[in-house]
């Protein structure tokens, strides 16, 4: 597990015996490394051990700095579901991630936030793209 | 009555074989108790303006027009005024909303206004708690309204809440009686535990 979860909202509903609470308005979430804005957050326990934050934004934005990197991940996408468990973030509607120069964009995406691996599927509106620049060559004498 | 007494001190004082000095006291005690005469009455401290009548120790059950149990009070104290509005102090509270009422309150000081359809409790107020699957939901806040028309606890000012895996902060609180509706209006801050 990796700590404790920290939400800020406009305003917030708990509703304890559905085992969810809804955070509305200027949402941020953040746990160590990553944070999570957008316009609407739901935490829902779908068991004991696992917590799942689904934020929804237009769109909503992931910023994860890796331990040992220096360029940060930075995430869009329409919904992005985190399961703190797994630790997976799952990006869906335009879902897009840049990380210094590469970018991968797909309707659907999911990273990894332990080991930073992505896997993307396309769908009817997008498909997967990937875009990594070329080295600058030197001019030719 | 001055003849009874001294009816008593002749007997007492013909009582073979009991010393003088008893006889005295018993003389005394006789004397006092038919008087009637006991320890001088607590000062009585001066009512607030407007006070029409005083309780202390007050346990109070409200009932709607169909006998069903609208809420229940007890306070240390309770001071009814001329308008019928009504002063609390340390006061309890709970079957909020009836039988269903999930609430348990404390509060320092409460009041009841003279129309009688809300209770405003304030003070560092204490409320224990449970949605309808028994969760526990306790918060604090240092101004509460218990309204019985809309079935709603209310708080506009800082509102700490726990559950068991989460702590809440915010400003502003609506709560249903039965539990089962809880918000927090704004500047929510919120610490999840995994």
């Amino acid at each position: 597990q990796s700590g404790r979860l920290t939400v800020d909202a406009d305003r917030a509903e708990l509703d304890e015996s559905k085992g969810f609470s809804v955070y509305s308005g200027n949402v941020q979430l953040r746990q160590q490394n990553i944070a999570l804005t957008g316009d609407r957050l739901t935490v829902s326990r779908p068991d004991a051990q696992t917590l799942t934050a689904t934020m929804v934004g237009e769109p909503a934005r992931l910023t994860h700095q890796p331990q040992g990197s220096d360029a940060p991940v930075i995430a869009t996408a329409g919904t992005m579901t985190y399961d703190t468990r797994s630790r997976v973030l799952t990006l869906e509607g335009s879902a897009r991630i840049e990380r210094g120069a590469d970018t991968l964009s797909a309707d659907r995406i999911e990273y990894n936030l332990t080991d930073q691996r992505m896997r993307a599927a396309g769908g009817e509106s997008e498909r997967v793209r990937i875009t990594i620049p070329a080295p600058e060559l030197p001019d030719s004498p | 009555m001055s003849e009874r007494k001294s009816r008593l001190r002749m007997s007492a004082l013909t009582a073979p074989g009991i010393p003088l000095l008893a006889v005295a006291i018993m003389g005394a005690v006789g004397i006092s108790l038919l008087r009637g005469e006991r320890s001088t009455p607590e000062p009585l401290t001066a009512p607030p303006p407007d006070a029409r009548s005083f309780l202390a120790d007050m346990s109070l059950r409200r009932f709607d027009e169909q006998g069903q149990l609208v809420y229940r009070a007890a306070a240390r104290r309770a001071t009814y005024f001329a308008d019928g509005s009504l002063a609390l102090s340390d006061v309890g509270l709970d079957y909020v909303g009836g039988q269903d009422g999930v609430w348990t309150l404390r509060s320092p000081s409460g009041r009841v206004p003279p129309d009688q359809d809300r209770i405003e409790l304030s003070g560092s107020v204490d409320v224990h708690g449970q949605d309808d699957t028994g969760v526990p939901v306790d918060f604090t806040t240092s101004q509460l309204l218990v309204e019985l028309p809309t079935e709603q606890l209310r708080s506009n000012t800082a509102v700490d809440l726990t559950t068991p895996d989460q702590r809440l902060q915010a400003i502003g609180l609506v709560a249903s009686f039965d539990g089962t509706q809880v918000r927090l209006l704004n500047q929510v801050r919120a610490q999840i535990n995994e």
